[in-house]
C-alpha cells in the first residue's frame, strides 16, 4: 500500500506537466502537490452506483431539481484521485442525501436499488483492496425490508456498518417504529452513520439568494436526529450501537446546553439519559465535515472527547482541503492522528489490519 | 425561550411532569413572589438583561385566542405575569434593567392582517413605555413591528422611537415565509440604519417546523427557534443587508442560535458563490462578526468555546429569556473562565454602549 501510494503521488507529480484534467471536478487545473498527510481514513465519502445515479437524476428531473454535476462526473477513479491527493488511505462509502423517503420509491424498488448499491460498493472494495469501506444504506421507509437490507449488507456484502439519513419522510430515527432495527444493530454492535438530507419540511424555505438549503437545513436535521434518539430513549437502550453523526453533529455541540436545560424537568430523564444529557452526547461519534473552522471545532472538542471524532470530507461536495484546516486547530500530534485514522480504526477494526 | 408547546398533548405531558416533580413552585421563582422568603443579597448587580419578555394585555389576548382555537393550554405563568413578577426576579439576581420584548409569535403575527397586527404592536409599545416610565431605570423596550406591511411597519417604527422612546426594535426571525433579508424589508432597514437602531431578533413558532416532534414531550420550539434565527442571519448576509446597513446593531437571541457553529460551513458554501464580493467584500467571517448575540442558553463550555472564537466579548450581551429561563444563567456565566473585564462588558457594558440611555440611568 505504501509503495502504491508513493507511486500514485509520483504519477501525480509527473503528470503536472502533462496537464491531465483535474480530478473530475470543475476546478482550476493546477495540479495538487504530493499529499501532505498519509494513512487518513475518511468516514464521510459518497458514491453512486449507476442504478442509483439514474434514480436520483430521474427524481431531480421530475421535481425540477437539477442534479449536481459532480454526480455525473463521479467514478471510482475520481474518488481515488481525490483520496490520493489528500493522503487518504481508506474512504468509507455512503449514499449522499436522499429525498422523499427513498426518492419516492416503494420498498421493493428501493431494496432493489439498495442491493445494487451494496454490490457496486463491494466491487469497489475488492477491486481496490484496502481503499474503501461501506456504510450500507437502508430504505428506512419500511422497517421489515430495512431489516432484511441490513442483514444482506452486513452478512453477504460484509459492509462495515450502516449509513442512513437523519430523517426519512419526516420520521426521525428515535421513532419507536425503528426499534426493531436498533435492536438488531445493537445485537451486532454496529456502526450507524447518519448523513444529512434537506428534509421535506424545509427544502423550499427561501432564506436568501445563493443560499443552498443544504447549508443550514442539513445541520438542523442532523440535530433533530440526535434529539430524537435521545428523547425516545434509544441512546440509553441501545448502548452497543456506535452512532456516528455527520457535520460534527449538525449543531449539537452548540446547543447542547439548551437541550440539557430543557430536559432538566423531564420526568423520565433518568431513563433516557442515566448520567445526564451531556454524558449521552459525549458518547456519540462525530465527523469533522465543515466544522474545522476554529469556533466550530472548539465547540465540538469541548463537548466530545477526541476519541469520538473522525475525519470526513463529504466528497464530492467538499474535499480534502479540510485536512489543512484541521492542521491549524492546534491539536497535539496524537490527537490529530486519532482523528485522522485511529478513532476510525477503533470503530471499524478491520481497517486496523489492512 | 419561546412557546414550549406546539401541541396540546405534549404540553399536558409536560405540565404533568412538572406537578409530579413538585417543580411548579420552584420552576419560576419569580412567579412565587407572593410566597418568597426574604431574598439574600444578590451576587451580582447592575446587570442588564437584553432578552426578557413581557405580556401586554393585547399580546396576551392575541396569543390566548390563537392557542385557545387550537386547544393549546397557555404556558404556566404567562397569564399571571406582571411587571412586578419581572422586578422580583430581577431584584433577586441583581439585574438593574431588563429590555423587554415580545415572546414568540405563531403564524406570522397570529395570522392577523397588517391593520390588526399593527394595533397589537402599538398597544404593546404603549404598555412597554408605561413600564419604563413607572419603574425608572428598571426597564427598556424593544418595540415590535408588524412586518406584514412595510408602510405601516415604518409608521410603527417612527411611533416607537419618536413618541414612545423605545430603545430599539424587537423582531422575530421570520414572518410566515419571509426571512429578514427579504428584499421587501429593505425600506425598513434603510430607516433603522439611518437611526442607528438596535434590532433584537427573537425566534418565532415557524410554520415549517414548530410542529416537528423529535420525541415524546418534546416541542418544536426547543431547538427550532435556534435554527430559525440562524436562517435569518444567513438571510441578512446573503441579501447584502448586513453589508448595506452597517449602522444597525443586531442582537441575535440564543447566542445567535447556531450561527457560531455553522459559520464555517456557511463560509465554505458561499465563498464560491458569484456575489460573494458584493455581500462580503472582506470575507464572510468579517460580515458575520457584525452580529451581537445574547447569552441565552449558551452559558456552557461548548457553546462559549465557539462564541469566544467567533465574536469579541464586546458583541456578547447578557439575556435570560424570562419567564422561560432565569438568572441562574448569571451563575453559569461566572463559571465560563472569562476575564472580569469581559464579564462586566457582557453583564452591562456592551448594552450601555449600544443603548447610551442606560449608561445615564
Amino acid at each position: 500500500m505504501t509503495s502504491r501510494r508513493e507511486f500514485m503521488a509520483a504519477v501525480a507529480a509527473a503528470s503536472a506537466a502533462m496537464a491531465l484534467p483535474a480530478a473530475g471536478l470543475a476546478q482550476p487545473t493546477e495540479r495538487k502537490p504530493a499529499a501532505k498527510h498519509r494513512g487518513v481514513i475518511d468516514t464521510h465519502f459518497h458514491f453512486w452506483a449507476p442504478e442509483y445515479a439514474q434514480l436520483s437524476r430521474e427524481w431531480g428531473e421530475a421535481h425540477h431539481s437539477p442534479a449536481d454535476p459532480r454526480i455525473a462526473q463521479w467514478s471510482p477513479q475520481v474518488a481515488l484521485d481525490e483520496m490520493d491527493s489528500g493522503g487518504v488511505q481508506t474512504a468509507m462509502l455512503s449514499l449522499a442525501s436522499i429525498r422523499e423517503g427513498f426518492w419516492g420509491q416503494d420498498a421493493p424498488k428501493a431494496t432493489k436499488i439498495i442491493h445494487a448499491c451494496d454490490d457496486f460498493a463491494a466491487k469497489m472494495m475488492s477491486d481496490h483492496k484496502g481503499r474503501f469501506g461501506l456504510f450500507a444504506p437502508l430504505n428506512m421507509i419500511d422497517i421489515d425490508s430495512s431489516l432484511k437490507e441490513a442483514e444482506y449488507a452486513l452478512d453477504q456484502v460484509k459492509a462495515d456498518g450502516i449509513g442512513i439519513q437523519s430523517s426519512a419522510n419526516g420520521r426521525y430515527p428515535g421513532d419507536p417504529y425503528y426499534n426493531p432495527l436498533w435492536q438488531e444493530l445493537n445485537r451486532r454492535k454496529a456502526v450507524v452513520f447518519f448523513h444529512g438530507p434537506v428534509p421535506d419540511c424545509c427544502g423550499a424555505l427561501k432564506v436568501g439568494p445563493g443560499i443552498n438549503p443544504a447549508v443550514g437545513e442539513v445541520t438542523f436535521d442532523m440535530t433533530r436526529a440526535v434529539m430524537s434518539l435521545l428523547a425516545n430513549g434509544a441512546l440509553a437502550r441501545y448502548r452497543d450501537i456506535k452512532w456516528l453523526f455527520a457535520y460534527g453533529g449538525g449543531t449539537t455541540p452548540y446547543i447542547a446546553g439548551r437541550i440539557e436545560a430543557f430536559f432538566k424537568t423531564a420526568k423520565d430523564l433518568h431513563e433516557i439519559a442515566p448520567d445526564g444529557v451531556i454524558a449521552e452526547l459525549k458518547r456519540l461519534h462525530y465527523d469533522t465535515v465543515n466544522v474545522t473552522a476554529a469556533p466550530s471545532f472548539a465547540a465540538l472538542t469541548k463537548l466530545a472527547p477526541i476519541t469520538q471524532i473522525t475525519y470526513g470530507t463529504d466528497f464530492p461536495y467538499f474535499t480534502n482541503d479540510q485536512l489543512d484546516a484541521l492542521d491549524q486547530r492546534g491539536l497535539a500530534p496524537k490527537d490529530l492522528a486519532a482523528i485522522h485514522a485511529g478513532n476510525a480504526k477503533r470503530l471499524i477494526p478491520r481497517l486496523a489490519k489492512t | 425561550m419561546t412557546e414550549r408547546f406546539s401541541d396540546a398533548a405534549s404540553r399536558r405531558e409536560f405540565l404533568t411532569g412538572l406537578a409530579a416533580a413538585g417543580a411548579a413552585a420552584t420552576m419560576a421563582p419569580g412567579l412565587a413572589f407572593g410566597q418568597a422568603k426574604t431574598a439574600a443579597k444578590p451576587k451580582h448587580h447592575g446587570v442588564i438583561d437584553v432578552h426578557h419578555h413581557f405580556w401586554a394585555p393585547d399580546y396576551l389576548k392575541a396569543q390566548d385566542a390563537w392557542e385557545g382555537a387550537r386547544h393549546i393550554p397557555p404556558y404556566p405563568g404567562m397569564n399571571e405575569w406582571s411587571p412586578e413578577v419581572s422586578l422580583a426576579e430581577m431584584d433577586k439576581a441583581g439585574v438593574q434593567t431588563a429590555i423587554v420584548s415580545l415572546a414568540s409569535i405563531s403564524q406570522g403575527m397570529w395570522g392577523l392582517d397588517a391593520a390588526a397586527a399593527t394595533k397589537v404592536c402599538h398597544s404593546c409599545a404603549d404598555y412597554g413605555a408605561k413600564m419604563v416610565a413607572d419603574h425608572k431605570g428598571r426597564f427598556g423596550l424593544f418595540a415590535p413591528l408588524n412586518m406584514i406591511d412595510v408602510d405601516s411597519s415604518l409608521k410603527e417604527a417612527e411611533y416607537a422611537f419618536d413618541q414612545v422612546h423605545a430603545d430599539g426594535i424587537g423582531l422575530q426571525s421570520s414572518y410566515g415565509e419571509k426571512y429578514l433579508g427579504d428584499p421587501s424589508y429593505d425600506p425598513i432597514w434603510q430607516e433603522l440604519n439611518r437611526r442607528k437602531a438596535v434590532v433584537f431578533v427573537h425566534g418565532p413558532n415557524t410554520a415549517c417546523c414548530s410542529a416537528i416532534k423529535d420525541g415524546p414531550g418534546m416541542f418544536g420550539s426547543v431547538v427550532e427557534v435556534t435554527f430559525d434565527v440562524t436562517r435569518t442571519c444567513a438571510s441578512l448576509l446573503t441579501s447584502g443587508a448586513l453589508q448595506k446597513y452597517p449602522n444597525i446593531n443586531w442582537i441575535i437571541a440564543y447566542g445567535g442560535g447556531t450561527l457560531p457553529f455553522v459559520a464555517g460551513r456557511i463560509n465554505n458554501f458561499i465563498k464560491q458563490g458569484k456575489n460573494v464580493k458584493e455581500i462580503a467584500p472582506n470575507g464572510v467571517a468579517n460580515e458575520l462578526k457584525k452580529f451581537n448575540v445574547d447569552t441565552v442558553n449558551v452559558t456552557n463550555p461548548s457553546s462559549m468555546a465557539a462564541i469566544t472564537k467567533f465574536l469579541p466579548a464586546s458583541h456578547i450581551l447578557y439575556g435570560t429569556d424570562f419567564i422561560y429561563f432565569h438568572n441562574d444563567q448569571l451563575d453559569e456565566l461566572d463559571q465560563m473562565h472569562l476575564s472580569a473585564k469581559d464579564v462586566e462588558a457582557i453583564h452591562s457594558g456592551n448594552a450601555k454602549r449600544l443603548l447610551p440611555r442606560l449608561a445615564k440611568a
